[in-house]
């Protein structure tokens, strides 16, 4: 079970370590390919793929990078370089995992490349600023594993070999473990939700879903999980979507800081849709709440924990939304149905709740049904998002989807 | 070569994950103890390890956790007796390796549950919540690996399922490569980053001297790493030449190593060489676009696509080096100071965006003038990566070695355990 492991670090600065970790995990039986991304200074050893090769494949020249005279900026071009190159590999078969070891710089340089395969394949990054901000929500893959170097990467000694040891360690046992061929065998819908405080159906809709022989996987979009859930729509993760969490759109429209431009993927991949408005009432800031922009000051500010501010969206935004969901949805590729349970989208907008509003939600209806095209259908639905009846129903529309679609 | 693998976890809420873990790791060949670290509901399977156990490790009873009504303060306790356990398992020989997995509660107690067992120790958790704001650099070990699930550990499925073969695979292979760290030469710790570039020379000349050399990054964790390995005892002396996270702590910097700073070494007694390196800037994460006004009349140098460097002010500098002269000061062992006159690091030189002598200077008297009179200060006429400066500190680190009389110049032969 002979796997290809990829090896990501500058010669320049890092040769000793790659080549310990390139040894450690051949000797563990693996075929390793060495990439080189440094740009200043010489290699310490050749490796698969060289510094001039990485520069070649972002559509420049080393000497090039060089002459920019500016690391930050010869990063993001060789990033490019080494992004096109292991998407290459990938694609044909000669990349089953992926290590990345480095600094501030190189961890600039692996969070992309990382970040530029496709989830599930195992992918570590050895770095020196592991648990900085540097690596955030934004800039990591979302399967990232990142393991911290102890000591700085400057040459082996008792701790750096320890430190490289797990990692060839890791790396080798997760490429060992990982099996592609299992990922097709089985149909999964990607349900889009929130933590119980606002959105409740997926104890509802999980055993119905897996009743009909479907798997379940669960997205908590709060600005994060909606970023993955696109990808694996993309990637054709999944055999239908049930995405009735929009908050992180909302955010979007209004400079919130769970912001996540949803929505986009089901215009790139053909797959069957149900789309619902879930918790678009309100969106979060988890800076201190005086940071939040002055505009927003005088909305109501509900406090989900003390690092998590609500801040109300108003009528005018709720029906912008509207507007830009029917358009995004005018896009879907696949079958789409929207239901909209009339009677309130979350926990939070219920009589008595601290967003309860029956007039925007009208607003962004009426915004929504105007805009969208006549094929694909609106459903209005007589009941809360959280009752029991909309998770059937629910569940039972996307079934239909993709029993039609299977039928065709 | 079977080895023992502690798996931790609420069972209340992560049973069918915890179990699929355990059975791969045992499927790969290693043994498992798992530790029930949940409060709520009856786990359908027997932990080697219940949370009664736990809640008793901890000094209290699964009752009274339960009566604190107050979800953070129950996994708190919890946390704490599982650290017990796991640290009384790898003292008696019964654990090579840990996993834990969870969300935002989980990954609480299982970063709590890890952090005290000694660097080296294979050690990973699996969490939802891995690159959020939540993890900072002082709720996580020194050496934990962190593998985020792309999906939320919500039952079982093709995506949790990849990210636990992987997790498994990660510690099975991590405990298979472990050997202990046994070295038999004196180590000297030192500290530097990307813009101090005065390694080459000095790891060179402390290797001729039969020394070997371990580097921190001090972006903060690599500062927080260092304090905390100078505590351990593993190192007989440091060269403390980067020690900008002082000025980070003091103005919010994101690479803040915390207000601990540059004070394990005196504590312990251990020689100390120190410099002022990357003393004239702190670090904030983002694009010059987003900088809070009060600052945008500072001078701004874009690091990397990542990363901000805040020129400081004098009255910030003059701050630091009362600082590190209060730290220094109450060192009881050899300290000595090596200033580089030039400039601090690679932005703080002739033509350099942070180059400014002036603001250096009124440090540099600050410094002295607070800095007591045992310590020495040798002030040299060059640029901190010039090689000059490589080889006075190293003259310097060879006197204060020399000043401790007759000892030998480390204890050398130890395992880092």
């Amino acid at each position: 079970m002979n796997k290809t492991i990829v090896i990501v670090g500058t010669l320049d600065t890092k040769a000793e370590e790659v080549e310990y970790v390139n040894e450690l995990i051949r000797r563990k039986g693996h075929q390793t390919i060495v990439i080189d991304p440094g740009v200043l200074g010489e290699a310490g050893f050749e490796p698969d793929i060289t510094r001039h090769q990485v520069a070649e494949a972002a559509g420049t020249s080393l000497n090039q990078v060089i002459q920019l005279g500016d690391e930050g900026k010869a990063i993001e071009v060789m990033a490019e370089g080494a992004c096109n190159i292991v998407q290459e590999l990938y694609s044909t078969g000669r990349l089953d995992g992926i290590v990345a070891l480095g600094g501030s710089m190189g961890t600039s340089l692996g969070l992309p490349l990382l970040k530029a395969l496709p989830l599930l394949v195992p992918k570590l990054l050895v770095s020196t600023v592991a648990f900085t901000p540097i690596i955030s929500q934004a800039t990591a893959s979302p399967d990232l594993t990142v393991m911290p170097t102890v000591a700085d990467i400057w040459g082996l000694n008792r701790i750096t070999k320890r430190v490289l040891e797990n990692a060839a360690g890791a790396i080798s046992g997760m490429v060992e473990t990982y099996e592609k061929s299992e990922l097709s065998e089985k149909r999964m819908i990607g349900v889009a939700t929130l933590g119980s405080a606002a959105l409740r159906y997926v104890p509802y809709v999980k055993p119905l879903l897996e009743e009909k022989g479907y798997e379940v996987a669960v997205f908590h979009t709060n600005g994060v999980g909606g970023g993955t859930f696109e990808q694996f729509v993309e990637q054709g993760m999944f055999a239908g979507a049930l995405d009735l969490s929009h908050q992180e759109l909302m955010s979007y429209l209004c400079g919130g800081q769970n912001a996540v431009n949803r929505l986009e993927a089901i215009g790139k991949r053909a797959m069957p849709h149900v789309v619902a408005p879930g918790a678009i009432e309100w969106f979060c800031w988890f800076e201190p709440v005086d940071t939040i922009p002055s505009q927003y000051r005088d909305r109501k500010i509900h406090m989900h924990n003390p690092r998590v501010a609500e801040i109300e969206a108003n009528k005018e935004q709720k029906a912008a939304l509207g507007k830009v969901m029917a358009e995004k949805l005018n896009r879907a590729l696949g079958p789409t149905v929207v239901l909209i349970p009339t009677q309130g989208f979350s926990e939070r907008d219920r009589p008595g709740g601290v967003f309860y509003d029956p007039e925007g939600r009208g607003a962004f209806i009426e915004a929504l049904k105007s805009n969208i095209k006549p094929e694909i259908q609106v459903r209005e639905l007589d009941v809360h998002i959280n009752d029991a009846e909309f998770a059937r129903e629910a569940v039972a529309t996307l079934d239909s989807l993709i029993v039609n679609q299977a039928d065709h | 070569m079977s080895k023992t693998v502690a798996i931790l976890g609420t069972l209340d809420t992560k049973e069918g994950e915890i179990r699929y873990v355990r059975d791969l790791i045992e499927k790969l060949g290693h043994k498992t103890i798992v530790i029930d670290g949940g409060i709520l509901g009856q786990p359908s399977f027997l932990p080697d390890i219940s949370n009664e156990q736990v809640a008793q490790a901890a000094g209290t009873t699964l009752e009274q956790v339960i009566a604190l009504g107050h979800e953070g303060k129950a996994i708190a306790v919890m946390a704490q007796g599982a650290s017990r356990i796991v640290q009384h398992l790898y003292a008696g020989g019964r654990l090579n390796g840990i996993i834990a997995l969870g969300g935002t509660m989980g990954t609480s107690l299982g970063l709590a549950a890890m952090r005290d067992l000694p660097v080296g120790v294979p050690k990973l958790m699996v969490s939802t919540i891995a690159f959020t704001p939540f993890i900072t650099a002082d709720a996580v070990g020194k050496d934990q690996m962190m593998l985020q699930p792309a999906a939320d550990l919500w039952g079982l499925n093709v995506i949790t399922r990849a990210a636990l073969e992987a997790a498994a695979g990660a510690i099975a292979g991590m405990v298979n490569t472990y050997r202990p760290i046994v070295s038999t030469k004196p180590l000297v710790g030192v500290t530097t980053r990307g813009v101090c570039r005065y390694l080459n020379w000095i790891k060179l000349l402390l290797e001729e001297r039969g020394y070997e050399v371990t580097v921190f990054h001090a972006v903060g964790l690599g500062g927080r790493t260092f304090e905390s390995l100078i505590g351990q005892g593993l190192f007989d002396a440091v060269l403390d030449l980067t020690t900008g996270e002082l000025i980070e702590d003091l103005c919010g910097g994101v690479c803040s190593a915390g207000p601990e700073r540059l004070e394990a070494a005196g504590r312990l007694g251990i020689p100390q060489v120190v410099a002022p390196g990357r003393m004239e800037f702190w670090n904030l994460v983002g694009k010059p676009e987003a900088m809070p006004s009060q600052l945008k009349e500072r001078k701004i140098h874009q690091h990397n696509p990542l990363v901000l460097c805040v020129k400081a002010t004098r009255e910030e500098m003059i701050e630091a080096a009362k600082a590190m002269a209060g730290k220094l000061n109450k060192a009881r062992g050899p300290v000595a100071i090596a200033i580089p006159l030039r400039g601090f690091d690679e932005l703080d030189k002739e033509g350099g965006p942070f180059y400014d002598p002036e603001t250096d200077s009124a440090f540099i008297e600050v410094l002295k003038k607070h800095i007591d009179s045992r310590i020495k200060v040798v002030e040299l006429d060059v640029h901190i990566n010039d090689q000059e400066f490589a080889k006075a500190v190293v003259a310097v680190f060879d006197e204060v070695m020399g000043s401790r009389g007759g000892k030998s110049k480390g204890k050398g032969r130890r395992r880092l355990e």
